[in-house]
């Protein structure tokens, strides 16, 4: 069902994944980690592209997740060749918070653009964020379900054209929301996308991940998992945390 | 408007110390001068509304803008708000183009402050006669452009601190250096350094930021800054507010 992808060369991979298409393209010999400590975290062992679509990032606690998407989002430098990232970055780090003082509408309103905040609203009520409360009365859940909001409605915008192309990075959105707004937002994420590109590091609790690819940091290797459908199996993936190096 | 200035702004607004300020800035100085005994010399009480408004100014400054602009940069460094304007921004000048966002929406206050202390310096104790109404007006109005040179890259200094340190080092750091400029170098420094060349090194390049208090000026009622003194001391804050922004930009950090 699921197998390592071995292509490294547009040519031998799917339509999906066509160069011209790429959002996010690491090199061969793409290095993360500290350039003041000079410790590398992870390498791409050969080129890893992502195309539109969505991709989760799974590695254990302490394994590059968020090291991988800093450097992504121009935060830290790599440690030797550049990635290349296509469309407009938006990186939501895990604990992405605001000001106790702010209410949803506010916050909406600093973040989107006028056009998009009706949808917005749509999508908070969805997700059944309490609008009448302030930042800080919000449960951690509810917080975490304004940052989804926020990129599900720059996601929606991009891809009716109201928006530049955008690259989502995610850290952990949904790791303390309800599984009602889980099974939402996996909804969500699981529309068919050509403009936006969704790289979303999780702990799945799940038996299948739902994702146009994997993006897998285990034993200091950053390695893509594809398979034909849109559905990957954890269990598959499993295989590659716990078996002997 | 960028994320960071709509950011500020909306923040500001929603704990609602802003406004407060706004309009408590105008009642006070208005009301403080009449807790003196000013029925003994009523024709001080309108130099005194001046007065009372501009030192309340200053104060406010080093007091809530500082602090503000200070717990905003540390609060935006742990709630990741820095990281993500950050990747939203191109490549090249990020850290110019956030710190310029930012010190907008310090202005903002800055600005709503030294209106509300002009409108009370010009209504307030306006001279009846017209060629010295006049001279008030321009008076004030040097005091406000003065004042704006200084407290804003000092504002944004104190942001950039705290996105490193903290807010309460960034706060002590920038109100010490403001009122080494402010206090120390204008009223202190002539008695206690002028013997000793380290200590007149150090009152030489200080910045001298008493200069631009001209209270005295208004109390006394001596008239504007002739144009070439205070294109002097406008150019001579400017000059220190660039190296206080260039400083800022080269200590600012957006990750944790």
């Amino acid at each position: 069902m699921i197998a390592k992808e071995e292509s490294k060369t547009p040519s031998n991979v799917d339509s999906s994944d066509d160069c011209s298409d790429e959002f996010v393209a690491l090199p061969a010999g793409f290095e993360i980690g500290y350039r003041k400590t000079g410790r590398s975290v992870a390498r791409t062992p050969e080129t890893l592209q992502l195309g539109a679509g969505h991709h989760f990032l799974l590695a254990k606690n302490g394994g590059g997740k968020t090291t991988l998407l800093a450097t992504l989002a121009g935060l830290l430098p790599p440690l030797n060749l550049s990635p290349t990232v296509r469309g407009a970055i938006h990186y939501f780090c895990d604990d992405l918070s605001f000001n106790r003082d702010l209410c949803l509408s506010s916050i909406l309103r600093v973040f989107l653009p006028k056009q998009a905040l009706q949808r917005a609203f749509k999508l908070s009520e969805i997700l059944e964020i309490p609008f009448d409360k302030k930042y800080g009365a919000l449960s951690r859940g509810n917080k975490q379900k304004i940052v989804l909001a926020i990129a599900e409605t720059l996601a929606r915008e991009a891809e009716e054209g109201l928006g530049d192309p955008c690259v989502l990075l995610l850290d952990e959105p949904i790791s303390g929301i309800d599984f009602v707004a889980r099974e939402i937002v996996r909804d969500w994420w699981a529309r068919p996308a050509s403009r936006v590109c969704r790289l979303v590091s999780h702990h799945p609790d799940e038996p299948v991940l739902t994702a146009d690819s994997v993006v897998l940091i285990h034993q200091r290797k950053i390695e893509k998992f594809k398979s034909g459908t849109s559905e990957v199996s954890w269990a598959t993936l499993r295989e590659s945390f716990f078996a002997a190096p | 408007m960028t994320l960071l200035t709509r950011l500020y702004l909306s923040t500001i607004l929603a704990n609602k110390t802003v406004i407060l300020l706004a309009a408590g800035l105008p009642i006070l100085a208005y009301c403080l001068p009449q807790l003196v005994p000013a029925t003994l010399k009523p024709s001080l009480l309108e130099p005194a509304r001046a007065q009372a408004g501009w030192i309340l100014l200053w104060t406010v400054c080093s007091g809530w803008l500082f602090l503000s602009a200070a717990s905003t940069g540390e609060e935006w460094r742990r709630n990741g708000l820095l990281v993500y304007a950050f990747s939203r921004e191109a490549a090249r000048f990020r850290r110019l183009r956030l710190i310029a966002g930012s010190t907008i929406g310090f202005s903002v206050p800055a600005i709503l402050f030294v209106f509300g202390t002009f409108l009370t310096s010009v209504v307030g104790a306006l001279p009846g006669d017209q060629k010295e109404a006049e001279l008030w007006i321009i008076l004030n109005l040097q005091s406000c452009f003065l004042y704006l040179t200084i407290v804003i890259p000092l504002a944004t200094l104190a942001f950039a601190v705290a996105t490193r340190f903290s807010s309460t080092v960034s706060w002590i750091l920038v109100s010490c250096h403001f009122g080494f400029g402010f206090f120390f170098q204008g009223n202190l420094a002539p008695y206690l350094v002028s013997s000793s060349p380290p200590g007149q090194l150090l009152n030489l390049l200080g910045p001298h930021f008493h200069l631009a208090d001209l209270t005295e000026r208004l109390v006394f009622k001596m008239g504007p800054l002739p144009f070439s003194g205070f294109a002097q001391f406008l150019g001579y804050f400017a000059g220190w507010g660039l190296v206080t922004m260039v400083v800022a930009i080269l200590i600012f950090r957006a990750r944790q």
